[in-house]
């Protein structure tokens, strides 16, 4: 190391480095601290020359903004900052040679539907991608009949092929609470042991998510003692209040590029209240998305003979639109 | 293809764990792929006698290319493919000659380009005062360089000499927080953790 001592300037790039130790100015012990030192110096620069698994990229801030737009589910949002920041200082406690905990990252998410269960899993995907915590990021959506099977055997087969397309990413297991439901005899059960095995076994290569509506997610979790352990992480989605509705229904409207008159959005929000309270279980931001997608159909056909309708026109859905909307009927069937 | 790189000081028996880990793995032939300082490559087969006849040797900086071998290395049931690449020694302070230094660069430019590092230390000499391949600065220095960046092991070889107990034992206290791996390539023992300690990065 005394070697480097006498040189002036000290080199700027690794390339310069390496012309060092060819001209003999600089021994390899030697140039292995300069590497740090330049590497420190432009730590971006140093960041591209070194891709490693484990390297964050450059994209994540990007993933983050998009999950702080969605409304509401804070305890996601709080959740997400937490991991980001527990990889960042495993990574540095690595680099001082500390010991590193390794990150089991299987989740519960308990909520009903249009909570933003899926959306959400979409987001972390990407997330946990641009982390370099997963290879892939992507998410593999499966249900009860995509893992069990037909007759003996058949079921460990089908879950194996679909935990195969998604290593790498997320696994994410809707209405998971039906692979326990038949009793002892149901082949979901063959399903759950497939899938606990391979939680073990793909540990860093694999997030499993199982999501579902809160209570039967509960009796789920408690009719398998050992899943409680093996997801440590459990989020609850909670049903959106209707200003929340409200808010969601604006980015919608926003990324469509319309937008709504202020007594649109008075008959809206009754819309939304009354349709809260006549739903069996709320659908929450589905709810949303089907009565806007509707009043967009009911305004193109406002407008369709009216041959002079203005840019501001097209773009404006009205109270004349939402009217006639009952929440509870014509969704399946939009007209 | 990703890559793991065999470094060491000149003489810690680089070349002689490549082929004999070869072997271990089943090879009784190698296509190696010879990278040349300047830029040459070309591509030479061997049998394994052959290869250790005409590749190991017991005078330093013997290799001063870089040696390509592509392995299948077994991984739970499956194999994974590896290049594994002997390197020219780094050797402490500045070598004399203008081929070895020329030799050392390029190992240095392909340490950092590469995922996985096996870094050799001659057991027997570890507290040798004054031998080259004596522990020293380079090592220290390979180490931190390594971590956090690579997968990165330190392997103690030589353990069927004299003194490599000893050797390991004052590897291990001054390297407490890393992976370290004794082995002895001659006499392929170790290979089995070695083995172990790639696949899980591949």
């Amino acid at each position: 190391m005394e070697k480097k001592g006498g040189h002036d300037p000290r080199p700027k790039s690794l390339g310069e480095v390496l012309e060092w130790v060819e001209d003999g100015k600089v021994g390899p012990a030697g140039a292995l601290v300069l590497f740090q030192e330049v590497s420190q110096v432009g730590e971006a620069a140093g960041r591209q020359e070194l891709p490693a698994k484990g390297q964050v990229r450059p994209g994540i801030d990007e993933s983050l903004s998009e999950l702080d737009q969605l409304i509401g589910l804070g305890e996601v949002k709080e959740l997400v900052r937490e991991l980001r920041a527990f990889v960042e200082v495993q990574k540095r406690r690595a680099r001082a040679g500390l010991a590193t905990e390794p990150l089991v990252l299987h989740m519960i998410f308990k909520g009903n539907p249009g909570t933003g269960k899926t959306t959400v899993a979409r987001i972390l995907g990407r997330i946990l991608r641009d982390m370099g915590v997963l290879q892939k990021g992507h998410l593999t959506e499966v249900e009860r009949a995509d893992l069990v099977g037909e007759y003996i055997g058949h079921t460990a087969q089908k879950t194996r092929d679909q935990l195969k397309r998604a290593l790498g990413g997320i696994l994410f297991i809707d209405e998971a609470y039906s692979l326990a439901r038949g009793g002892e005899k149901d082949f979901g059960k063959e399903a759950i042991d497939t899938l606990v095995k391979a939680m073990e076994d793909h540990k860093d290569d694999l997030v499993l998510i199982l999501a579902g509506y809160q209570e039967e997610m509960e009796r789920f979790i408690r009719s398998n003692p050992g899943l409680r352990s093996r997801f440590p992480i459990h989020i609850s989605f909670p049903d959106y209040s209707i200003d929340e509705l409200l808010n969601i229904a604006d980015l919608i409207l926003k990324r469509r590029q319309y937008r709504l008159s202020e007594e649109a959005r008075q008959q809206l929000s009754l819309l939304l209240k009354a349709g809260i309270q006549r739903e069996p279980v709320p659908s929450n931001a589905r709810l949303v998305r089907n009565i806007i997608e509707r009043s967009i159909r009911r305004q193109a056909l406002r407008l369709l003979h009216q041959a002079d309708a203005t840019r501001e026109d097209l773009m404006l859905i009205t109270k004349e639109e939402l009217e006639g909307i009952k929440p509870d009927e014509g969704m399946l069937d939009p007209w | 293809m990703k890559e793991c790189l065999i470094l060491g000081k000149p003489n810690s028996g680089k070349t002689l764990f490549l082929l004999n880990f070869a072997e271990y793995l089943g090879y009784r032939e190698l296509e190696m792929i010879v990278e040349e300082p300047g830029g040459n490559r070309h591509r030479k087969s061997y049998d394994l006698a052959g290869a250790r006849m005409t590749l190991v040797s017991p005078t330093p900086h013997h290799t001063r290319a870089l040696q390509v071998v592509q392995l299948k290395v077994p991984k739970g049931k499956s194999r994974c493919d590896v290049a594994l690449t002997d390197t020219t020694g780094l050797c402490e302070g500045i070598h004399e000659s203008a081929t070895i230094r020329r030799s050392m660069v390029q190992t240095l430019r392909r340490l950092r380009e590469i995922q996985v590092v096996l870094h050799l230390i001659d057991g027997s000499r570890v507290g040798t005062v004054g031998a080259p391949e004596a522990m020293g600065d380079l090592d220290h220095q390979l180490a931190r360089f390594a971590t956090g960046r690579l997968g990165y092991a330190i392997i103690v070889n030589k353990m069927d000499l004299p003194g490599a107990g000893a050797g390991l034992a004052s590897v291990r206290s001054t390297f407490p927080y890393h992976v370290i791996i004794p082995m002895s390539a001659l006499r392929k023992q170790g290979f089995r953790e070695v083995k172990a300690f790639v696949g899980r990065f591949f």
